[in-house]
């Protein structure tokens, strides 16, 4: 059961729960509980689940670790310490690791000073980093709390000895649990810790997280499932607390009219004012490459007062070493802003900030949360963010986030399921812990929230997959990584090098590389390797915003000269975030209700007074959407969930497009458009372009293409079927599929000793998925791939839900025919094509082309 | 079956057949077991799509002799079991459906002599059918300058093109033929399933031969299951690329 904590209890009754020292040391720092506290301590001391969302500054650590130190000074007071582990600490991050490890030093050498000697309660931290010698120290003297990541818990799991100090355990916290989640790394955490608690029995889960929705699931997931409920929960929700100061700023007053040169001078205008009014400034952008554009712009524009050693950049494909030092002068307050895209949303100590700037749209309101969250230290500080637009759909966007943020509606999280990649890293992992009955091995699985609904066809295709089943009988030495003995129900590890393969390949963030791009002897980017792959000669395509033709690539360097006119490479692998389809949903519905109003003739006064209330912006904001609305209602109408407007329109040379007004968001987009194009595609043999955005998809062709007539043939019983045909030749598969492979195992990245480069992984990953589509088209790991595309990358949920209110007549399919496309329809048709689609074989594939190349050679 | 014709010799699919002769080359047997040792835990799986396909080209080429040109294993260094008794039962097949058998040495068939010699089999360097000279192509040999034959046929490169149109890229195995020196110069697609080989719109060459050659004169013909598709010269090819992306 699940279930939301609303008991307060008072000072006295948490006093009577701490130890004399403890107590004493806590009130000499504090006044008294937070509020969170008072909800959590209690519970926790009495072994109840708990799943902490709360924000920064509200005394996170000491919430969690409170209890246990009391309880830890217990038992060293009374000499019944010994030598375990008592309780795992779990952070996605080592640098949050790190400051744990320091946040817990000023209570545990506060204590030991009141008691007036040494407690003896070890902390250590563990991870990837953590040296031979630390290792067999912490072997012959457990931390009693240990600090590490996920993955390395998994393999502490195996470890012959570790594993032992691991059968004590009694609590285990896991920090952010809300970024673990929504991604395989949480996936994989969550058997992690089934496994641990078959090894140590029951033990307190404690879950710390930022604003998510909703709360019930991210307990769910913390505590697991048993015998086919979710474990008792209790969740403790204090959000409420922080005050928030946003707003969503216009750099021009009319952001419609103004051109984008004007707004992107304006927007640097502002942003100085903005950081100069500050002390501190952290600024987020959505790209690496919009990072590097923000720093390199104010430095340009405002040399004076900006320079190396005041502001600086801050993400994942910045060295280490580098990041270290943004951090420390931060915590040293020596920076006056610092630029950031995802790195530092988590709660890594960064010391004071008073103002968070959102460049453009963060794509979801939780994101937004936790950014603006950022700034504001201690729990009654307002945390101050400011959201700048920079086009006028944007401006939308942005206004509804303000809504919905201010409102305390967040989106929903998604998490992936049933994802057997990971789950064949697991069950390799089991059995090198020890056999298993098959029976009890599923059980266990089931446990974990992401599993609960794994159905026992997968489960046994893993483990004959693991057993090397595809392989003929005298290969099986090498291949098969676990024996399953089907008659007496078991499983257990085969080779002897299955520890060793397991501790260094198991994880599952794939190795990606990027590589540097050269122009003129300066590096003006990085382009991931899987796109590098793709980039021959003469190519363009648009890097930090600026089109590049490729010359030659040398190593991890791509040489390129600065070019012009429509990139020829589509970005398909697009940075971009993708807009969460609760907010799209609920654009949608203001669209409906300004459309409602536009019919009912509202006068503009009232237009603009109902936006302004609605939408928290101010009256230029206001005027500025009421101008784009207004616009798009008198060229056409205004579409929304009521209606799905459907544009057709042709283009230069007569090329025919139909633009899809399904603003749902790119995942959606992506499921929708690509199963629309293969219906066309098979149907008449044509090619397709697609293009997708979060506010809308087009197809377009040469000829007629029948683009409403396809689109109304997906139902939501035949969608996954048909996009399962789509995305079947596509790249996009193949570099899924690679990264499968390598969470399953069936391609090492550390193996007899040498470690293997991504680009041979990838090469040799194609051979590898050719030869498993001819071997078993249901093969568990294709399988997964295919599920990743479709359910993480793409989004078939909603866009099944998308096509229910179709079919159940809530959203009604409008036509028209347009002569240039509408308004609304502009910043899409703008964009370049992502993919062109085309049903064929590969020889009709081959012949085409042949053709096409003939043709075009003898032109 | 009509098969199209390279100078004297006729493409019949992954074999080039010249006279009463079938001239494969690029085996590359026990690849698989390298793969593996990449940390790609791939299984054999290639040897019976060789000999599938191999069947089918005898079929209908009805030629009754073979020459192996070069690289019928994958190894250079030692040799594995499994490679040992792959290469062991291919020669057997070869033997048993085959008269006349000629292996040619390729620069990764340092240890074929002695499976050679175990079958009563010869390795030579290189292999004369009518004005057709046959050789691996890893390196161009002395003797070049004596030999009275008009047509080179070479090995080595493992050419292909990638065909790319929007997302998808397909790679087919090509033949080559250009003019080097005053030969005519056939280089052969690989014939093996593994790999489609090294896109030549991409990639240098390998081959001294195709070293020599200024790039781009090399006329392509494409090979997909028995079908030939020919494209014109490369050059011909990259200058018109740019329009199917």
């Amino acid at each position: 059961m699940i279930t939301i904590q609303e008991k307060k209890y008072e000072d006295k009754d948490i006093h009577k729960i701490l130890h004399p020292w403890v107590r004493q040391w806590f009130n000499s720092q504090f006044e008294t509980f937070t509020e969170s506290q008072r909800m959590a301590l209690m519970d926790i001391h009495q072994g109840s689940n708990l799943l902490v969302s709360s924000p920064t500054g509200s005394g996170k650590t000491l919430t969690a670790f409170l209890s246990l130190i009391s309880q830890l000074t217990y038992m060293s007071e009374m000499d019944m310490l010994e030598d375990k582990v008592y309780c795992i600490y779990i952070s996605p991050l080592k640098a949050l690791d790190n400051d744990i490890e320091k946040n817990l030093e000023e209570p545990l050498k506060g204590i030991e000073k009141i008691a007036g000697k040494e407690l003896g309660i070890r902390k250590a931290v563990r991870t990837g980093d953590t040296s031979n010698y630390e290792r067999s120290k912490m072997l012959k003297k457990p931390p009693h709390i240990l600090i590490t990541t996920p993955e390395t818990l998994s393999i502490l799991l195996v470890a012959p000895k570790f594993r032992e100090k691991l059968q004590g355990v009694r609590y285990v916290i896991v920090d952010e649990i809300h970024s673990l989640a929504d991604n395989k790394r949480g996936v994989h955490m969550s058997l992690t810790l089934e496994r641990l608690q078959n090894i140590a029995g029951n033990f307190t889960r404690i879950g710390l997280s930022a604003t998510v929705h909703p709360l019930e699931k991210m307990a769910e997931f913390l505590v697991g499932y048993e015998n086919g409920n979710p474990r008792p929960c209790k969740i403790v929700d204090v959000n409420y607390l922080k005050k928030l100061d946003i707003k969503v700023l216009c750099p021009v007053e009319d952001i419609v009219e103004a051109d984008p040169e004007e707004t992107n001078d304006a927007m640097y205008d502002m942003l100085y004012s903005l950081i100069m009014e500050h002390k501190t400034t952290l600024i987020f952008t959505n790209t690496r490459s919009g990072t590097e554009s923000v720093v390199f712009n104010l430095k340009r524009r405002f040399p004076e007062d900006f320079n190396e050693t005041n502001i600086m950049a801050h993400h994942s494909s910045l060295s280490r070493e580098l990041r270290l030092e943004t951090e420390n002068k931060l915590k040293d307050g020596e920076l006056k802003v610092v630029v950031s895209s995802t790195s530092l949303e988590l709660g890594i100590d960064i010391g004071y900030i008073d103002l968070v700037i959102l460049v453009s749209s963060p794509k979801s309101v939780s994101r937004a949360l936790q950014r603006i969250g950022r700034s504001g230290h201690r729990l009654h500080d307002k945390s101050k963010g400011r959201i700048i637009v920079v086009d006028r759909d944007d401006l939308v966007e942005c206004s509804l986030i303000l809504k919905n943020a201010l409102e305390g509606k967040i989106d929903t999280i998604n998490i992936p399921h049933n994802c057997l990649d990971v789950l064949s890293q697991h069950i390799y992992g089991m059995a090198i812990e020890r056999k298993w009955d098959i029976d009890e091995a599923y059980e266990l699985i089931r446990s974990s929230y992401p599993y609960r609904e794994v159905t026992h066809n997968d489960f046994i295709s893993v483990l004959s997959y693991l057993a090397g089943d595809y392989t003929s009988l005298e290969e099986r030495y090498v291949y098969a990584k676990i024996w399953v003995d089907y008659d007496e129900h078991m499983f257990g590890k085969r080779g002897k090098l299955a520890r060793m393969l397991y501790s260094t390949n198991i994880g599952t963030i794939p190795d990606r590389t990027a590589a540097r791009v050269k122009c003129n002897g300066q590096v003006v980017g990085r382009i991931e390797e899987d796109f590098m792959e793709k980039l021959q000669k003469g190519d363009t395509f648009v890097l930090g915003g600026n089109i590049y033709r490729f010359n030659y690539a040398r190593g991890m360097t791509v040489n390129v000269t600065p070019s012009s006119g429509p990139p020829t490479i589509p970005s398909w692998f697009s940075e971009q975030l993708p807009l969460s389809y609760d907010l799209a949903v609920d654009i949608q519905n203001f669209r409906d209700i300004m459309d409602g109003k536009f019919r009912m003739e509202r006068s503009k006064e009232e237009i603009m007074d109902f936006i302004h209330e609605y939408l928290y912006v101010d009256y230029n904001a206001a005027n500025s959407i009421y101008h784009y609305f207004r616009e798009q209602y008198l060229y056409a109408q205004v579409p929304g969930l009521k209606n799905l407007l459907v544009e057709f329109y042709t283009g230069f040379g007569g090329r025919k497009f139909v633009v899809f007004h399904s603003l749902f968001g790119r995942r959606v987009n992506d499921a929708l458009s690509r199963a629309v194009a293969y219906v066309i595609a098979r149907k008449h043999h044509r090619d397709v372009m697609i293009s997708v955005s979060d506010n809308g998809f087009y197809l377009s062709s040469d000829g007629k293409i029948g683009g409403l007539e396809a689109f109304k043939e997906l139902t939501p019983e035949n969608l996954e079927e048909i996009l399962t045909l789509a995305i079947d030749k596509t790249e996009t598969l193949a570099g899924r599929f690679r990264h499968c492979a390598g969470r399953s195992l069936m391609i090492l990245r550390r193996y007899k000793g040498q470690e293997k480069s991504v680009g041979r992984q990838q090469v040799r990953g194609k051979i590898l998925l050719k030869f498993v589509k001819d071997l078993d088209d249901n093969f568990s790991i294709l399988k997964e791939a295919r599920r990743e595309v479709m359910e993480d990358y793409m989004d078939v949920k909603n866009a099944k839900k998308v096509l229910e209110m179709i079919q159940s007549g809530k959203m009604d399919l409008k036509q028209i025919n347009t002569k240039i496309p509408t308004p609304f329809a502009f910043n899409l048709v703008a964009q370049g094509y992502l993919d062109v689609l085309k049903y064929e074989d590969r020889i009709e594939f081959i012949r085409r082309m042949h053709q096409a190349v003939i043709n075009e050679i003898e032109g | 079956m009509q098969f199209k014709k390279i100078h004297s010799a006729s493409i019949a699919d992954l074999s080039l057949k010249v006279e009463d002769y079938l001239v494969i080359s690029d085996l590359h047997l026990g690849y698989e077991q390298s793969l593996n040792a990449e940390g790609i835990m791939i299984p054999r799986f290639q040897y019976p799509l060789i000999i599938e396909r191999l069947e089918e080209i005898q079929e209908k080429s009805s030629c009754s002799n073979i020459v192996v040109n070069g690289d019928l294993k994958h190894e250079f260094g030692q040799i594995s079991r499994q490679e040992w008794n792959e290469t062991q039962e291919f020669l057997e097949y070869l033997k048993a459906n085959f008269d006349d058998i000629i292996l040619i040495k390729g620069n990764h068939d340092n240890f074929t002599r002695f499976i050679a010699e175990k079958n009563n089999l010869q390795v030579e360097e290189c292999y004369h059918i009518g004005d057709s000279l046959i050789m691996h192509g890893d390196k161009i040999p002395s003797y070049l300058d004596k030999t009275e034959a008009e047509n080179l046929i070479i090995g080595h490169e493992h050419p292909c093109i990638g065909l790319r149109n929007g997302e998808r890229v397909e790679k087919i195995k090509c033949y080559l033929s250009g003019k080097y020196k005053d030969w005519n110069l056939i280089v052969m697609p690989s014939f093996n399933f593994v790999t489609e080989g090294s896109d030549i719109l991409q990639e240098r060459p390998l081959s001294p031969f195709l070293k020599a050659i200024p790039g781009g004169d090399l006329e392509i013909y494409a090979v997909e299951d028995f079908e030939v598709f020919h494209f014109g010269r490369i050059k011909d090819i990259t200058a018109v690329r740019e329009k199917f992306y």
